[in-house]
């Protein structure tokens, strides 16, 4: 529990860009209407190499403190599983909230 | 109980530039190891290998005679304090003391200035004040071994005796491995003394070692 607290302190940094590319998706579902079932497949791979774009960008540009997280206990590769996790459910869940 | 830590043949190279060569030291609990060396020569890079942070082509990281490739996946064992301000600005000091489960009390016996200022932002602490908070989490915080990268930088001449009074009592229960270019505050405190040269540690004893070995000129 301590460990997802110190997660999400992190993940704040760089929630609002994730939520961003979240909604562009929404939006273009919400313009393709009735066809947006053909551009589900190229939304998926977009929202991936978003999330994982983001994340490489926010852990070179927030470097130093990532030693705070790890003197913690909590690696940056755990960040990164946990943080995608997150997002990627979030961003399934509004697809299929949408698709309906 | 004593526990050791223990580094040798540690290779490392970068392309073509051998950075060290077949290094080997010995921390324990109780004492101070200081680690002395010119800029370039792989001080902080020897952290980052025994953390695990570096790949080295050869090395062998023992705890207590057990290898350890990762340590930086165990703060029980090892915590790091690197060359530069890692604690995020935007934390308040209560938090980081929180997070690290320290006590404010002892903090603020240890070091006074920060009363009253537990609620502060660490952004809005000075240079010095933000390096004493950094070296009182990682030399506090429980683990067995902590490894302090130039810890007197930006700290004023009575930080600096504060600093070595709080790490030498410190030493009781944790091991430290200590780098830092202000070799005489180093050499004060510190149990043994390496100098890193040419890729190779070299176990040194006074201050003429060092002079010998073209560490200093006295």
């Amino acid at each position: 529990m301590r460990q997802l607290k110190l997660i999400l302190r992190f993940y704040k940094e760089f929630v609002l860009a994730d939520f961003l590319v979240t909604l562009s998706c929404m939006g273009l579902m919400w313009y393709y209407g009735k066809d947006s079932d053909k551009i589900i497949g190229i939304l998926l791979w977009f929202k991936l190499i978003a999330i994982l774009s983001i994340f490489y960008l926010v852990s070179q540009s927030q470097k130093k403190q990532l030693y705070y997280y790890q003197n913690l206990g909590v690696t940056t590769l755990r960040i990164g599983i946990v943080t995608s996790t997150l997002d990627f459910s979030f961003f399934i869940l509004t697809l299929i909230i949408m698709h309906q | 109980m004593k526990h050791y830590l223990e580094a040798d043949g540690i290779n490392l190279n970068f392309g073509l530039r051998n950075i060290l060569s077949d290094v080997y030291f010995k921390c324990e609990t109780g004492k101070i190891t200081g680690l002395l060396g010119r800029n370039g020569q792989g001080k902080s890079c020897l952290m980052n290998v025994i953390l695990g942070n570096l790949k080295a082509s050869n090395n062998s990281i023992r705890f207590d005679g057990r290898t350890v490739t990762n340590a930086f996946k165990r703060p029980d064992l090892i915590l790091y304090l690197p060359q530069f301000n890692f604690i995020p600005g935007s934390l308040k000091i209560k938090q980081v003391l929180d997070d690290f489960k320290l006590e404010k009390n002892d903090f603020e016996n240890w070091f006074p200035e920060f009363i009253t200022k537990v609620d502060l932002k660490v952004e809005k602490l000075s240079g010095g004040q933000r390096r004493l908070l950094e070296i009182y989490v990682i030399a506090k915080a429980p683990s067995l071994f902590a490894m302090l990268d130039e810890p007197f930088t930006h700290l004023h001449p009575f930080q600096i005796e504060k600093v070595k009074e709080f790490l030498s009592t410190e030493k009781n229960l944790k091991g430290f491995l200590i780098t830092d270019h202000l070799f005489e505050h180093l050499l004060e405190i510190s149990d043994s003394v390496y100098l890193l040269k040419d890729g190779k540690t070299h176990l040194t004893k006074t201050k003429f070692d060092l002079e010998t070995l073209g560490y200093v000129n006295l």
